[in-house]
């Protein structure tokens, strides 16, 4: 086992230096032209940003030692008119990657046109615990597929390609001689978007009482509760106040999708996505699923806590 | 977790919880406590009284080099009539290294 975890990191490793230099250039020229309505000695840049949207008003910039903060018009651009030279720009949009260019050159009386590609800042998060329990109606060979979008997973029991057993209807998954009750697995991928305008301000102390009502409507068993509530009752507890949503069924696709053989009758799958958070604001009620445990059915749970909320303005 | 009679349940249980933690790092250092040595701990008492209470800690680090150190012996649990399990485990800084 604990050769296999090493190999296995080696080749994650090998894999992640590979993605990155896969990466787009964030700033490449589009156009360079001779305009000899510039004076003399100087030449215009043209930055057009890519990938904002509209709120996104200010960019801060800086070329060696002045940093400006500028205010962008109708279109995300930013029109400089300099002494020709090589300049090295730096660009800081709230909420996207910074931006450092190499050194790029102009000559006297050119103007270059430059695209900047920016990328949201996505938040690495570990996808916790996800645990699979299977129900059939009666004793069943079972095989399960993961495709997991993230890296670094971590199973159990072991899976190679798949997980292939034989499930009784009390839920128990026997792998030759060993049984157990669930799969597991987990792994670290980008935090999902959040509609911070959904969802339930939980304080600390009340945490396992929120816990147990909103699995109680979902339709968990109390062994499930509590496999739940044991696992992120004591991180949730550790806050003062708690922003949680929950994300249910296709949506966790984006996590990872699910392919059970034979097609099982229920598949209910839920993510809770929570957050510290200093001060509570207005929420709506979250459209809430239930499951159904009608023929042979299938619960996963599991969850990520994002970075933590400090002031709610920023929501 | 063999060694010490955990069922193929608990220790799913058990490595669910503590398996990714540590194999996030590239080394660990691990130490398990037993029985009497896990008081410290917390203290519980139970009615009717157990014929066996059996409790597990695994206390670990993440260290930098490879440290000689003899192989600790695992108590197993012996599961005699109305028996109690705990298992549970913390990150510690130091360790004996005896």
């Amino acid at each position: 086992m604990k050769i296999l975890i090493i190999l296995f990191f080696a080749t994650v490793s090998f894999t992640s230096t590979a993605l990155e230099y896969k990466r787009l250039p964030s700033c490449y020229l589009l156009s360079d032209s001779l305009d000899t309505s510039l004076p003399s000695d100087s030449a215009m840049y043209t930055f057009e940003f890519n990938g904002l949207s509209e709120e996104n008003t200010q960019l801060i910039y800086s070329s060696g030692t002045n940093t400006i903060t500028y205010n962008f018009e109708n279109e995300h651009t930013l029109k400089l008119i300099l002494p020709s030279g090589k300049y090295k720009f730096e660009f800081y949009i709230s909420g996207y990657d910074e931006i450092v260019t190499g050194k790029l050159e102009i000559q006297k009386q050119h103007h270059s046109t430059y695209r900047v590609q920016m990328e949201h800042q996505v938040f690495k998060g570990q996808m916790k615990k996800p645990v699979i329990y299977l129900y059939p109606k009666e004793n069943l060979e079972v095989s399960v597929q993961l495709n997991i979008h993230g890296q670094d997973p971590f199973y159990y029991p072991e899976y190679k390609n798949s997980w292939s057993f034989t499930a009784d209807p009390t839920g128990q998954l026997k792998f030759g001689e060993s049984t157990y009750n669930y799969l597991f697995w987990e792994a670290n991928m980008d935090a999902p978007k959040i509609d911070h305008n959904y969802g339930f301000m939980v304080e600390g102390d009340n945490t396992v009482t929120f816990l147990e009502e909103q699995l109680n409507l979902m339709g968990f068993t109390s062994k499930e509760q509590a496999d739940f509530i044991t696992f992120w009752g004591p991180q949730l507890t550790q806050n003062k106040l708690n922003y949680v949503n929950f994300i249910f069924n296709e949506a966790c696709d984006e996590f990872a999708e699910l392919s059970i053989s034979p097609q099982p009758d229920n598949i209910f799958r839920v993510s809770m996505i929570w957050q510290p958070v200093n001060e509570p604001w207005e929420l709506e009620s979250p459209l809430m699923e239930k499951m159904n445990r009608n023929g042979f059915t299938v619960l996963e749970w599991g969850g990520m806590e994002l970075p933590a909320i400090y002031d709610a303005a920023e929501i | 977790m063999d060694k010490a009679g955990l069922t193929t349940k608990e220790q799913a249980d058990f490595i669910t919880y503590w398996g990714p933690q540590l194999a996030k790092n590239k080394l660990n250092q691990v130490h398990f406590k037993f029985n009497d040595d896990c008081t410290e701990f917390a203290t519980f008492e139970i009615t009717p009284e157990p014929k066996t209470v059996y409790r597990i800690y695994i206390l670990w680090k993440p260290i930098e080099k490879s440290i000689l150190l003899e192989e600790q012996f695992i108590e197993p649990v012996i599961r005699d009539g109305f028996t109690v399990m705990e298992w549970g485990g913390l990150i510690v800084p130091p360790m004996p290294t005896n």
